[in-house]
């Protein structure tokens, strides 16, 4: 039975609609991930979820019961804020056990679940130190622990690794589902990187102005993405603009500006339709000047990009479209040079294809 | 107290405090205490300053049809805002560079300096008066030393520098926290395009703190407007608004008193509101640039010759006026008043008990203040009653200290006479809770929104009610901030001068009773009236240093 | 066009050294990134070349100038700042415009020279807009078009990307990078993200407790880092400890103990010796258990990445492994539970001597250790 489940909800802040006629399910122990671009309305989610915000429209229900009149502190659930919120003025221990002794629950044993949840985050030796003196790795744990020592079921957590340096968000986002899910919680987790959801998603929610593009687990968004907003945002694509001109038993061609043609294995379209092609920059193969095969698309490479295990190498093709491919650096034949002439290729199977949206690519898929 | 007793007393607090945590859980019930907070104020603090003066509109008429009573009374009216408007701009002028110095520069004399700033704002003003007025025009002060029988005779270029001087401490307090709490960064952009000192200072810094200096020029012209005390020592024969409403009450002229005070109270909201409406569209001149004067101003020397005018204007001005109430105190403590003083006798019968009133007041009024405005101060802080109404509500707690005090203390004794026969002592209370109120709930309000909101969420989605979250996460937060709060109002309190003068005809606060003294100096002598002025500046200074050390403890 | 060098730059806050004695040469049009933990001194050292800060010793030259006792306004630099401090009460253009206005540029001059930043940086039509209205990737933008218009050959990046979303991070950098290249400049670009430096950066340098650890192409520094410390902050690794058993002319044996064994191309380190051995995890090559040698374990976890997967094996001796493999038609696929066997090729293992402080201070990488 779902944990908790929203019912055509929408929030208004004064014009603006920050959700927009939302229905998502969140199930019981799973750890759910709400991925979307900042202003897509994740926080606002996550504050009415906690009860911090009432929606205009719609419902919220927590295990079968209508919660949209319930106050904050009487649902059972932990709010996590990115910047953490943790009470200055309160050392490490007292801010764990505020949340158990809000709830009436015997000191003694308020102490106990702090001090055990304390041993989980690797914190239990700073029980008296005061957030200020701690570093932001250890502030986030604090925060985590506070969280989950107050006994409730539902974690809601806003961007938490957002506030820690890139490596070491990394390295925590493995340990903070560990944590979670080794409680048996359930846990809604905000973020805008696309790549921490993959990682420790059961499954993701896409937001984009108040309203979900896609629902499903990480391998199911990145493989079959539903349109093109969500192939951009997720994982690194390539888009190409062009027209069906031949479609047959197996496939169709599609052709690009400047002439160039590409072979896909989609049917569903009509001759003349205009389309956007999406390939995964990892699908996208760098074969030498002259090479022949299917898909090959004759072009210059413009940059190199070192991403560490991989080499992204950016190609504006003969026609002007700009695509990149990543190469891992392990298997990368020949360090390639810049202004060297190349040919990318792709295998038919790899594209997808959509219908050109009515206001355009640049402004469908746009982030900023 | 035994340790039983102690857990027992315990025990009754928390089932209290749980009680109610568990009250406040009820939206009504928050309403409602939100909702009278609201009410009290309106009620009790706004309108009857606006109302009361309207109830005696007949007297205004009359008085409109005497000629010779509105000459005076044209004259006392202007006198008060060309002497407000003048001592503001004096007070900008000279006070933002000392802010400046004060919180750019390094060196143990800068807090020496940042101290003796506070001077003029520790003594309560009336003895500044005496101070002002023995420096620049007694035969012991720089009229004596130059030879000339009266450099400045009391009149209005006395009082312009004795507004001067007590305004000039508010505004270097106001603009060193503005200085401080203003992020470097913009100047520091500014400098690495290109623009020296002068040029970051003007195009970016000041534009971006025009709302503080905005704020600061008010605040300069409010008290310049309200001070009584000291400008009757000073005034001479001459009378601006507020020594014209003391003596009209004095002589019993009820008339031209209400006028004077209901013109105060009109032009001076007006003027207010103007200012606060047009000042953020006054743009200082930021787009042109002198590149050749501005690097030059921005020399090394060009800024030791600015902090030097800076420190000459101070003592000269400010700081040796204010300090000169030292020698005839001192006089008195070695020349046998003392024991006069402390056995209680004659005169001093009637110091002590002026005394206790003032501070008994004072202590009402501060907790009155604390009970009501700290519910105002989280509605304001916390937008409980949405944008635009928090604005307004925001604007209106400035109200009390707009109105000039000696007008205010005039419409509330009218008001609440006309309820039947208030004892002077309680209008007095009403009085001093009135004016005080915004510099209680004010300074709370911006302590309050310090307080990150996302605390107190956290806090209630981990189970705690409104009144716990409060309790526990908030009040701890700012508990300095209530505390030099509460000594700012009582210090205020105690100096307060303009409003009594016009409430209390038997009762005196220990300002009101100096301010005889001084004025009938021949009668107490100089070492009695020094002797007075030592005692009152000792309990302000005690006051003060609490805040000092309260806020220091804050950061 | 600007050469930098440092020379025993160093800066002291009472007790504590925020910046040790760091000396580096920056060539003409050169891209350096500096990376390091929150709080190892990368900021005081950009702040202190700016003029921002002083430095108690060392000097800076720009173009074999010495600047120490000149204020940043003297320096003809341009500084892009963390938050942007973009003036709020100055529009778009007033806030590209304010370098050249208070340098007395004329007013052709100025004008072309905005216009053309705001076009290369594609934010003309917003120039009326106020930074309030703008949205984070666009006042980075305008912060960036502004310490570009005054003319300033050396430009500083402070964190210049850290508040906006990773996608827009992502795209932005090379924007930035492109621009910064097209006008032939030198920049030096502070970031805790060592993917944005890497990318983009022609030498990185690896910063903690205010010392340089490493400095070196991107490459090098992924590939053959100097210091445990830069090998786990530039990117993953997995890193075992084990004494050096033998070691010949081409080759070093470390024996993790438990019959672990790995060989490495390194021979920098005596027999005998404590050591460490580091692998990315992309360097490991994982197969069903053959029966051959390798580290032997089985697969306890794994995570979709996207483009790769990565696994989680926990090793029959002890510890874990974590193994990368991109999604290729050849990549063969694990479950949870299998029994692999894992090889790394020789080359692919670094060698350390074991850190004094212990293994685990020096791969924190809050650089506390």
């Amino acid at each position: 039975m779902p944990e908790v489940r929203l019912v055509e909800v929408s929030k208004r802040f004064r014009r603006i609609k920050a959700i927009d006629d939302l229905n998502l399910e969140i199930r019981n122990a799973e750890y759910l991930c709400v991925l979307g671009p900042t202003g897509s309305g994740k926080t606002t989610l996550l504050r009415l979820i906690a009860g911090l915000l009432q929606p205009d429209e719609g419902e919220i229900v927590m295990d079968g019961r209508r919660v949209n009149d319930l106050p904050a502190e009487e649902r059972d659930v932990a709010y996590m804020p990115q910047q953490y919120a943790l009470f200055p003025h309160m050392t490490v221990l007292d801010n764990v056990t505020f949340g158990p002794l809000s709830r009436g629950r015997d000191p003694a044993e308020s102490l106990r679940a702090a001090l055990d949840v304390l041993k989980l985050v690797r914190l239990d030796e700073r029980a008296d130190a005061f957030p200020n003196e701690l570093s932001g790795g250890m502030q986030q744990r604090v925060a985590l622990a506070r969280g989950l020592a107050s006994g409730a079921k539902l974690m809601l957590l806003d961007e938490p690794l957002a506030a820690l340096d890139a490596r070491l968000r990394v390295e925590l986002r493995y340990r903070l589902k560990s944590m979670v899910k080794s409680m048996g919680l359930t846990a809604l987790h905000v973020t805008h990187d696309q790549r921490e959801a993959m990682i420790v998603a059961d499954r993701i929610v896409v937001l984009r102005t108040g309203r979900c593009e896609q629902v499903g687990t990480p391998f199911h968004v990145y493989q079959r993405p539903d349109n093109l907003f969500v192939a951009n945002f997720v994982g690194d694509t390539n888009f190409l603009e062009g027209t069906v001109s031949k479609i047959d038993s197996t496939g169709a061609f599609v052709e690009l500006r400047g002439g160039l043609n590409v072979r896909v294995q989609e049917t569903s379209f009509l001759a003349d339709e205009r389309v956007v092609l999406t390939i995964r920059q990892e699908s996208t193969s760098v074969k030498a000047h002259g090479w022949e095969g299917i898909n090959a698309l004759p072009g210059a490479i413009q940059a190199i990009r070192f991403l560490g295990d991989s080499l992204r190498i950016e190609i504006r093709l003969a026609n002007g479209d700009e695509v990149g491919a990543r190469v891992p650096l392990a298997r990368a034949e020949t360090y390639p040079r810049v202004n060297e002439k190349v040919v990318v290729s792709f295998k038919p199977p790899d594209v997808s294809v959509y219908s050109t949206p009515l206001r355009g690519l640049a402004k469908e898929i746009e982030v900023i | 107290m035994t340790s039983n007793m102690r857990t027992e007393t315990r025990r009754l607090v928390e089932g209290a405090l749980a009680r109610l945590d568990a009250l406040s859980a009820s939206r009504v019930i928050r309403k409602g205490v939100y909702l009278g907070a609201l009410l009290f104020f309106i009620i009790v603090i706004l309108i009857p300053p606006i109302i009361g003066i309207l109830l005696k509109w007949n007297l205004i008429g009359e008085t409109l049809q005497n000629p010779s009573q509105m000459a005076k009374a044209q004259s006392a009216i202007l006198a008060s805002f060309t002497i407000a408007f003048t001592v503001s701009f004096l007070d900008l002028l000279a006070g933002l560079p000392m802010a400046w110095l004060i919180v750019r520069r390094r060196g143990r004399w800068v807090s020496v300096i940042d101290t003796l700033a506070d001077v003029p704002f520790i003594v309560p003003t009336v003895t500044l008066g005496y101070s002002v007025m023995t420096f620049w025009s007694g035969p012991k002060g720089i009229s004596g030393l130059l030879g000339v029988e009266y450099l400045f005779s009391p009149g209005p270029m006395l009082i312009v520098l004795l507004h001067f001087a007590f305004s000039y401490p508010v505004i270097v307090r106001l603009m060193v926290g503005e200085f401080q709490g203003y992020n470097q960064v913009y100047e520091t952009a500014a400098r690495t395009l290109g623009a020296p000192t002068f040029t970051a200072f003007r195009t970016v810094t000041m534009p971006i703190l025009k709302p503080a200096i905005v704020s600061a020029f008010l605040l300069a012209f409010s008290r310049s407007l309200s001070e009584t005390g000291a400008t009757v020592i000073v005034a001479g024969t001459f009378e601006n608004g507020p020594v014209f409403i003391r003596n009209a009450r004095r002589a019993g002229q009820e008339g031209p008193m209400v006028l004077v005070s209901s013109i105060l109270i009109g032009v001076s909201v007006a003027i207010f509101a103007a200012i606060s409406l047009l000042g953020p569209r006054l743009r200082f001149p930021s787009k042109k640039v002198w590149t050749g004067l501005e690097w030059r101003l921005s020399r090394q020397n060009a800024a030791i010759a600015k902090d030097a005018l800076t420190l000459i204007v101070f003592g000269l001005l400010v700081a040796l006026p204010s300090l000169f109430v030292a020698f005839p105190s001192l006089t008195g403590l070695f020349d046998g008043t003392l024991q006069t003083a402390l056995r209680g006798s004659g005169d001093w019968a009637r110091f002590w008990s002026s005394l206790l009133t003032s501070y008994v007041v004072g202590i009402l009024a501060t907790f009155i203040n604390i009970l009501i405005g700290f519910p105002m101060a989280v509605i304001v802080a916390r937008r409980k009653i949405g944008n635009r109404l928090t604005a307004i509500m925001d604007a209106l707690v400035a109200v009390p200290v707009i109105i000039p005090s000696v007008a205010l203390g005039v419409s509330l004794s009218i008001f609440w006479n006309a309820f039947g026969d208030l004892p002077e002592f309680w209008i007095l209370v009403l009085a001093h809770t009135t004016i005080t109120y915004t510099y209680f709930a004010r300074p709370m309000a911006a302590a309050i929104q310090g307080v990150s909101e996302e605390l107190e969420e956290v806090g209630r989605t981990l189970g705690s009610r409104p009144f716990g979250t409060f309790r526990k996460i908030v009040l701890p937060l700012t508990k300095y901030s209530i505390f030099s709060s509460a000594v700012m109002v009582l210090t205020r309190s105690v100096a307060e001068t303009g409003a009594t003068v016009a409430v209390v005809k038997q009762l005196q606060t220990a300002p009101v009773l100096l301010v005889d003294w001084i004025t009938h100096l021949e009668t107490y002598g100089s070492s009695t009236v020094g002797l007075g002025i030592l005692f009152l500046v000792l309990m302000a200074s005690i006051s003060l240093l609490a805040i000092r050390l309260a806020l220091r403890r804050a950061r | 066009m600007t050469e930098v060098k440092v020379v025993d730059l160093t800066k002291r806050y009472g007790r504590i050294v925020a910046l040790d004695r760091v000396s580096i040469d920056i060539h003409d049009g050169e891209y350096v990134s500096i990376i390091g933990p929150s709080g190892c001194g990368k900021t005081t050292f950009i702040k202190c070349l700016a003029g921002i800060v002083s430095p108690t010793e060392g000097e800076i030259y720009f173009d074999g100038k010495l600047m120490n006792d000149l204020p940043s306004e003297e320096r003809g630099i341009g500084y892009v700042f963390q938050e942007t401090a973009l003036f709020p009460h100055m529009d778009v253009w007033d806030n590209v415009t304010y370098g050249p206005r208070v340098k007395g540029w004329s007013r052709d001059r100025t004008r072309r020279t905005a216009r053309e930043l705001l076009d290369l940086i594609k934010l003309m039509a917003r120039e009326d807009a106020y930074p309030q209205e703008l949205s984070g990737g666009a006042r980075q933008k305008t912060g960036v078009a502004r310490a570009l218009a005054s003319g300033s050959n050396l430009i500083f990046f402070d964190e210049p990307l850290g508040a906006l979303d990773a996608k827009v991070r992502a795209g932005l950098r090379y924007e930035i990078r492109n621009l910064v290249r097209d006008l032939g400049l030198t920049a030096i670009h502070i970031t805790h993200d060592q993917e944005e430096a890497m990318s983009i950066a022609d030498r990185v340098v690896v910063m903690k407790a205010g010392r340089f650890v490493e400095i070196g192409t991107p490459y090098e520094l992924y590939t053959r880092p100097r210091t445990i410390f830069g090998a786990n902050f530039v990117g993953e690794a997995n890193f075992l400890e084990g004494t050096v058993a033998k070691v010949s002319e081409n080759s070093s044996v470390i024996d993790g103990g438990e019959g672990m064994v790995l060989e490495s191309s390194e021979t920098s380190i005596s027999e005998g010796e404590r050591a460490v051995a580091a692998i990315r995890p992309e360097y490991v090559s994982m197969e069903k258990k053959d029966g051959g040698e390798g580290i032997c374990g089985y697969v306890e976890t794994w995570d979709f990445e996207g483009s790769t997967t990565r696994y989680e094996v926990t090793l029959r001796e002890h510890g874990h492994f974590a193994v990368r493999v991109p999604h290729l038609p050849s990549s063969p696929a694990f479950s949870m539970g299998d029994e692999v066997v894992l090889r790394v090729p020789p080359e692919r293992v670094l060698l350390y001597p074991y850190p004094e402080e212990g293994l685990q201070r020096e791969l924190d990488l809050e650089g506390k250790g």
